[in-house]
């Protein structure tokens, strides 16, 4: 291992930050997104987005690892999470 | 029905391991007794016979879930046998399917 | 990290992650394992209990006893016994302790007398149970490492499949005595046979304990009407003598449609508001939770019955119950725990297979896994041997007697585990391996001469519960001396110099 360079150091810290955070914000904001916009009584809902945001932890988790390059990797968290976040946002919590 | 559905799923697993040209070998058998395609498919008919055994017996969500869980018993056991004594596997699949129909009938 | 291949980023996700909590995760998939009959280690760890009654007499005499044992409690809790237990399983809240924190207290009761007295106090197979999701950590700790550890194993496994190129082609391979292949074809071999249900009980497991870990989606309403079942009163502070209780549990099984009852909670016992919640049982279907009858105990008048038919909260009880398995006969409860088995063994060879596929490391970091291994891989079969060894030995008044056991699980590992660092890997194995077998080969024996129930009597009185428990301790141990002896055997090749790779 010592014969790692420090940018590869960097891409693998890269893509275990990514990995575990990263798709644990994923999850998140695709849950909370999924709970508020669904045209569900409210605990189904909540189910239901929970069940699909513990899909998609480990969805994302592989993506963060097996994308072709680091920028690759958080780019496309960054785009799912990002645009569940605004869903989740316009959305606006629930009453 | 549980038995048969067991006979099956180890007659199968005999097939598709006789179906594998590497297997075939280790196996010794006979060129002109290698059939690999009436073989395998030989092998996922009786798993699928197998599999509604199970379901006939249990009803749909208990059968699907006996039929996976007592593939692996039966994977295993054929892979010991591969491992350890090749040139029994020809001799199963025969004596299991009669096994399986006796059972199915009784 | 030059660029790679879809397949070999995910075989080296696949190496560290499961490294990383492997032996947690070793940990948490034996003691799964061993919970699948955690019933029937509940009988067999308090032999003194014989009789068998009906369930709803069992819950009536229990629920006598809980009147005059604690009558202050706010909160009763009580476990129907069953097809696959004998007795009454009751927990109840008393008053808030020295620290202000709520203290539950947990007696096993004779389905006959409704009484503990003379039932050894142990927490029986309980104590492994908890342990598989809590880890003996206070809450909420212990559950949020094993549902990291949940987690963690669901990502390895996906990424192992993608990894394995030739699954099929592979299927039946086992190459004996080719060094690393032949662990790599071990490991290949346990994970695939039993695949879906290694993927099965890793994503439900994740499940169970998703309220924890993905929180976030809750609102107000959405939690307050998550369980219309849960209906419970204020208590009025004015007391009240209670009606019947088989009464209320016979209609209650009526209106499960002649199915059996789960689990009996009662808030505020004694009390004119006193609610008694009839929980359906999980062997009656696939859900957990399914349908709950509750009633006001003083009147014996049913308040409510609620079955879950939302379809979203359906599938959330559904994949619940497949993990917990409980809606399992017989034959199927085989199939969970032998599957769990190779699920065990496959998270434990691939453990062994790392360290093998790094050989020629001598760096600490190499040392300590391969050590490390050792102590957890033989820990764990070697602590729950303990755990039974001092359930027969441990004398029958003894305070904190419950306790006791669970320390000498804990001592054993800890044992373990210093040898396994202590010794050389190989010496390691044999002793700890050595040690398992002869921990788990003899408890039969130990069992009959402290219990005075041996398989012939067992045979003699149709008691499937204690054959059974000998017959696979007996198995257990045969294996552990098998792979003690095959370590004995194996001679590792002389060190050769390594070309280009």
């Amino acid at each position: 291992m010592s014969h790692r360079s420090s940018s590869d150091r960097r891409a693998i810290a890269a893509r275990v930050v990514g990995g575990v955070g990263g798709s644990y914000a994923v999850a998140t904001a695709i849950d909370v997104a999924l709970a508020r916009m669904l045209p569900l009584a409210p605990a189904e809902a909540m189910v239901t987005a929970t069940l699909v945001g513990a899909l998609a932890m480990p969805t994302a988790a592989i993506w963060a690892f097996g994308a072709r390059t680091a920028k690759r990797a958080w780019g496309g968290l960054l785009l799912v999470g990002g645009g569940a976040a605004i869903v989740a946002l316009l959305a606006g919590p629930r009453p | 029905m549980m038995l048969a559905s067991l006979a099956l799923a180890v007659a199968a697993m005999a097939l598709l391991a006789l179906s594998i040209h590497r297997h075939a070998v280790s196996a010794r058998l006979a060129l002109e007794q290698r059939r690999p395609a009436a073989m395998r498919f030989a092998g996922w008919v009786m798993l699928l016979f197998s599999c509604a055994a199970d379901i006939s017996d249990s009803g749909w969500r208990l059968g699907l879930i006996e039929w996976i869980g007592q593939l692996a018993p039966c994977a295993a056991a054929i892979t010991l046998l591969l491992t350890n004594r090749p040139t029994m596997l020809p001799r199963v699949p025969v004596p299991a399917l009669m096994i399986a129909l006796v059972a199915a009938w009784w | 990290m030059k660029p790679r291949s879809f397949r070999q980023s995910m075989a080296w996700l696949h190496g560290w992650s499961g490294l990383v909590l492997g032996w947690l995760l070793f940990a948490i998939a034996a003691s799964g394992t061993a919970s699948v009959f955690k019933n029937e280690i509940s009988d067999w760890m308090r032999p003194e209990v014989t009789a068998h009654a009906d369930p709803i007499e069992a819950l009536a005499t229990a629920l006598a006893y809980l009147h005059a044992a604690a009558p202050n409690s706010p909160s009763w809790y009580l476990t129907a016994p069953d097809a696959r237990a004998s007795t009454t399983l009751a927990l109840f809240q008393v008053p808030k302790g020295v620290d202000g924190k709520p203290v539950w207290h947990t007696r096993a009761l004779d389905p006959v007398t409704g009484r503990p007295d003379g039932i050894r106090d142990t927490l029986g197979g309980e104590f492994l149970y908890r342990f598989h999701f809590e880890l003996q950590l206070p809450y909420p700790w212990g559950r949020m490492i094993a549902s990291a550890a949940g987690m963690l194993l669901l990502v390895t496994l996906i990424a192992g499949i993608i990894t394995h190129k030739r699954m099929f082609a592979d299927f039946f391979t086992l190459r004996p005595d080719k060094g690393k292949r032949s662990w790599l074809d071990l490991h290949n071999a346990l994970g695939v046979f039993a695949l879906p249900f290694h993927l099965m009980i890793s994503l439900t497991g994740v499940l169970t304990l998703i309220t924890l870990t993905l929180p976030w989606g809750a609102s107000t309403r959405a939690i307050a009407e998550l369980s219309p079942g849960f209906i419970t009163r204020p208590t009025t502070h004015r007391p009240a003598p209670a009606a019947d209780s088989r009464t209320m549990l016979r209609d209650a099984i009526r209106r499960f449609g002649n199915g059996h009852i789960g689990s009996v909670a009662v808030d505020n016992p004694g009390d004119a508001a006193a609610v008694l919640r009839i929980s359906r049982n999980d062997a009656d279907q696939l859900a957990d939770g399914a349908a709950t009858a509750t009633y006001a105990m003083a009147t014996g008048r049913p308040i409510a019955f609620y079955a879950e038919k939302r379809p979203a909260k359906r599938t959330y009880d559904v994949l619940y119950g497949l993990h917990l398995g409980r809606f399992a006969p017989t034959f199927a409860h085989w199939l969970y725990f032998v599957c769990g088995l190779l699920l065990t063994a496959t998270i434990a060879s691939g453990l062994v297979l790392w360290t093998r596929s790094r050989a020629g490391g001598t760096g600490f970091g190499h040392l300590l896994v391969a050590r490390l291994t050792v102590g957890a891989v033989s820990g764990m079969p070697l602590a729950i041997a303990a755990f039974f060894w001092a359930n027969r030995l441990l004398p029958a008044g003894m305070p904190f007697r419950a306790d006791a056991e669970v320390q000498w699980f804990f001592g054993a590992l800890g044992i373990a585990l210093i040898v396994g660092l202590t010794l050389r890997p190989r010496w390691g194995w044999i002793a700890l391996m050595a040690l398992a077998a002869a921990g788990w080969s003899l408890l039969p024996l130990l069992s009959a001469l402290t219990t005075g129930r041996n398989p012939a009597l067992s045979i003699a009185r149709r008691d499937w519960i204690f054959l059974g428990f000998d017959l696979v301790a007996l198995l257990l141990g045969i294996a552990a001396a098998a792979i003690a002896l095959s370590v004995t055997r194996h001679r590792p090749a002389p060190a050769r110099v390594r070309g280009p790779a």
